[in-house]
């Protein structure tokens, strides 16, 4: 690719043709302020807090809208363009209300953050700030405050250009705009609607589920990998006492650019009611170690005859240790199956062209990579088998009934009550591990929240292992993906 | 002096607007005997030639403007005309439109021709509701009678234009808002670059001129580029319509001469000062231009070269004639008003700021103004001009420096007397009778 040349504060700098200045500055770690520049949408250049001076140019230009060209000479810390810096901060603060102490954006809002680093100055706004619609529900997932709105259009342009909706747009003229949908509409039936409120940098467009809930300094961020769809979305689980927050993409180029689907995030903000628990052996509760020896010796006992249905909810470190279980046993009947498909009538969309994928499972590619032989179990005869490990929910139960069941899982279902050993199992957000997504991307994540009364799938494969006398791979995510 | 009429070569008789009348005093002859032999780059050129400038307000050369097309291009190319007339003061583009529509549309498709234009637009302000149906009427007989949407006479070229209706923004008068209103987009601007010559309606090249301009361009191909640069200034060539307002006994449009002296157009057309009082102050090029006091104006002559040494600018030619007895402050507060309802709310600098200086001066009229509040004002207007993504936001600016310069001791008496000493209202300045 072709590349240009520029001197940005008396720095040569070289970057690819076409990149805009802003990002060719951050790229050599010159940060230029910014509110409406977003890199994954089309830039607008409104804010106007970009604007740096280029020699030759007479006026100061917006970094996010101008392309580098060669022999281009520019400058971000003058005192000139500090001088417009500060000024833009002044006018947006001029009507924007200073209620940080209750807004839920405090502490990560760019405005804050910007105006302590470029200014700090007092206002010399002496006068009446326009008053705006202070709650404005775009339905039942987002609030609006249009007097916190400093209409950097970004919200608009998401919808524009992500979900491709086309809700959102700003009515009126001047210091009276405001954001808003067309007459009865809502942003429910959008499903990318959250990622509003992730990219809005005031608390203008806040989740309801988020609201009021907690300060966001008190959370601690973990890097997670979504479970909802085979896409693997990047995302930060946000948590406090063990218990999730919110939920928020996590920027990947290669993956989500800074995006996520509503369904998703709501599969870790709303857990599921039917959570499994405990280990049980014909229905009653019983020691965790009687459990792996019982199951080890039934294992060893019956290798023939004994299916072994893998999870698409496994992580590659799970499943690697379940291939040196099954290797090491001779099982022969592997199967995969879907653990979760598209639920139309919770109004869950099948597939898109943006992120949503058909196969709602997040590992479906790591479990064909570990067992490239293993069968659909639509296909598994039944006759054939009188035992069954069925890890995962979602099995068909005419696929398994009339079998000892054996079942991990971290959900109660049918299979599960008809299972005479019952291991209840982790779902992602309490485990670490890696996904392997549809493209086949390999992507690491780590543990959010605690599991409670239930047991990490890869330390009962590690102790299924050493009860039967054999040295695991590993004993940890990082041995096995070490040993790897 | 007498001038040269080109554009209102006319007797207002009430049937000027009509094709028969246009028809009679020689119009569309130059599609007939001039279109045949001339090929589109001589069309160009005899516009270059002339050296007409952009009448709109930034008096670019309209030759030049049209030589900025892509030659390479393979996408379609718009003319549009500018009939956006929203500058406070300006009501020149009205009376071409609604007196002599067939000029316009006439130099409209000898523009088409030059530029070898798709398809032309004319963008008529929402608030025209009389020019729009003149123009429409206009373009109907234009179409009827065979000079719109046939061949021209010995070319394969097809003229073809639209009229479209503004809904009345003043921020649509910049090109690239009135191209996002046609579009049937928000009338608001666009960052430029790029500029509408490479992309614009459409995303395709396009040439955006004002009326005046346009209508201009029939005299020019009739008469040749030469004998239209040979009136006026070397600099400043040809004839302007200019539109007065404010005290003077003869307000209205007028056209003269480019270079003409500034106080003999002031007492002989414009009629002088009413009332017999003297002159205070004069907004030479519509209100966002600065104003000028009467010293700076007694050598001045009209043309852009003059205007601009004097401190100020022709702009759209809109003279607004203040004399003795107004209160500026109050006039000052007027324009920050409408450039505060006017702002279109895109860019940071222009929404928060226009409103912030009207608040001030607002309140330095009310009596309620404190000093600091004059060096507040030029503070804000330093950072909102030039940092926006149109020319609204310099615009809003021009006054408020001007004025502030030029009366500062009227504001300084406002803030000291804590009120305004005119009252606080426009005084009607009648004829003694």
């Amino acid at each position: 690719m072709k590349e240009v040349t520029l001197t940005v504060d008396g720095k040569k700098i070289t970057v690819p043709a076409g990149t805009l200045l802003i990002d060719a500055c951050e790229q050599n770690g010159i940060y230029i302020p910014r509110f409406c520049y977003h890199k994954h949408l089309f830039p607008s250049g409104n804010c106007r807090m970009c604007l740096v001076t280029i020699e030759k140019n007479p006026k100061p230009q917006p970094s996010c809208m101008t392309p580098v060209a060669d022999g281009m000479v520019v400058h971000t810390n003058t005192p000139e363009v500090a001088e417009i810096r500060k000024a833009v901060l002044e006018f947006i603060l001029i009507n924007h209300p200073l209620d940080c102490p209750i807004c839920d954006k405090a502490g990560e809002c760019m405005l804050q953050d910007q105006y302590m680093e470029f200014s700090g100055d007092k206002s010399r706004f002496n006068e009446t700030k326009v008053a705006k619609e202070k709650l404005y529900h775009f339905g039942e997932k987002i609030v609006y405050d249009a007097e916190r709105c400093i209409l950097c259009s970004r919200c608009v342009r998401i919808t524009r250009e992500v979900s491709k909706t086309n809700k959102l747009g700003i009515l009126e003229r001047g210091d009276r705009s405001y954001v808003a949908l067309a007459h009865g509409d809502t942003l429910d039936d959008d499903p990318y609607a959250y990622c509003v409120t992730d990219n809005c940098p005031v608390g203008a467009l806040t989740p309801t589920y988020f609201r009021f809930k907690e300060r966001v300094w008190y959370l601690h961020k973990t890097p997670s990998v979504c479970a909802g769809c085979s896409r693997g979305c990047n995302i930060w689980i946000e948590t406090k006492d063990n218990v999730i927050y919110r939920v928020r993409p996590r920027e990947n180029d290669a993956v989500n650019k800074s995006w996520m689907c509503d369904f998703g995030r709501e599969y870790y903000i709303y857990p599921p009611k039917n959570r499994a628990a405990g280990v049980k052996i014909n229905h009653r509760a019983v020691d965790y170690g009687k459990f792996v020896s019982e199951v080890a010796s039934l294992l060893k006992e019956h290798t023939k005859e004994t299916a072994f249905v893998l999870s698409a909810y496994a992580t590659n470190e799970e499943l690697t240790l379940a291939k040196q279980l099954t290797e090491h046993l001779g099982i022969k009947g592997i199967f995969h199956k879907k653990d979760r498909v598209w639920q139309e009538s919770t109004g869950e969309i099948r597939e898109d062209d943006i992120l949503i994928k058909e196969d709602k499972t997040p590992n479906m590619a790591g479990v064909k990579n570990a067992f490239p032989d293993a069968k659909d179990i639509n296909d598994m005869v039944i006759s054939d088998f009188k035992y069954a490990v069925v890890w995962g929910p979602g099995a068909p139960l005419d696929k398994v009934s009339g079998l000892e069941l054996i079942v991990i899982s971290a959900m109660v279902d049918q299979v599960w009550d008809k299972a005479k050993y019952n291991l209840a199992g982790r779902i992602s957000a309490e485990k670490h591990g890696s996904f392997t997504n549809f493209e086949g991307i390999t992507q690491d994540f780590r543990r959010a929240i605690k599991g409670e009364n239930n047991y990490d799938e890869l330390t009962f494969f590690v102790d299924l292992l050493k009860e039967l006398g054999v040295k695991p791979i590993g004993r940890t995510v990082q041995e096995i993906q070490n040993a790897k | 002096m007498s001038h040269k009429k080109i554009l209102l070569n006319f007797e207002r008789n009430g049937t000027s607007h009509t094709l028969d009348s246009y028809l009679k005093r020689g119009g569309y002859q130059t599609l007939a005997e001039k279109i045949p032999a001339l090929s589109p780059t001589e069309v160009m050129e005899e516009v270059k030639k002339s050296g007409i400038r952009g009448r709109g307000g930034a008096g670019f050369p309209a030759g030049i403007k049209w030589s900025f097309l892509p030659k390479d291009s393979d996408k379609p190319v718009y003319l549009i005309c500018n009939g956006d007339e929203g500058e406070p003061g300006t009501f020149k583009d009205r009376v071409i439109m609604e007196e002599n529509p067939h000029m316009l549309i006439e130099g409209m498709i000898l523009a088409c021709y030059a530029i070898n234009a798709k398809h032309a637009y004319i963008y008529i302000r929402g608030e025209y509701g009389f020019a729009l149906e003149r123009v429409r009427a206009a373009v109907k007989e234009a179409y009827d009678a065979g000079y719109l949407g046939k061949p021209l006479k010995g070319t394969n070229y097809v003229p073809e234009i639209t009229v479209h209706k503004g809904a009345g923004a003043y921020v649509v008068g910049d090109e690239t808002g009135l191209m996002n209103s046609i579009e049937g987009k928000k009338g608001q601007t666009r960052n430029k670059p790029p500029f509408p010559a490479i992309e614009g309606l459409y995303k395709c090249p396009t040439i955006i001129n004002n009326v005046e301009t346009l209508a201009s361009v029939p005299w020019i191909i009739a008469n040749g580029g030469e004998a239209y640069h040979k009136i006026g200034t070397e600099k400043s060539s040809g004839t302007k319509l200019l539109s007065v307002s404010g005290h003077v006994r003869k307000p209205g449009v007028y056209e003269v001469e480019l270079g003409y002296s500034f106080m003999d157009f002031l007492n002989n057309e414009a009629g002088g000062i009413i009332g017999g009082r003297k002159l205070k102050a004069v907004i030479p090029g519509g209100s966002s231009t600065p104003v000028l006091l009467p010293e700076d104006i007694k050598d001045m002559t009209i043309d852009y070269e003059s205007i601009a040494a004097a401190g100020s600018s022709l702009g759209s030619g809109a003279v607004i004639v203040i004399a003795e007895g107004t209160c500026m402050v109050k006039l000052l507060e007027v324009l920050t008003h409408f450039y505060h309802h006017e702002s279109c709310g895109q860019c940071t600098p222009c929404r928060e700021g226009t409103g912030w200086l009207h608040q001030v001066v607002k309140r330095i009229e009310e009596g309620k103004g404190k000093m600091e509040d004059l060096d507040l004002l030029t503070s804000i207007t330093k950072h909102i001009a030039f940092h926006t993504v149109c020319p609204l936001g310099d615009a809003a600016c021009g006054p408020v420096d001007s004025f502030v310069e030029k009366f500062r001791e009227e504001f300084e008496e406002h803030i000291k007397q804590g009120g305004c000493p005119y009252g606080g209202k426009f005084v009607r300045f009648q004829e003694k009778v």
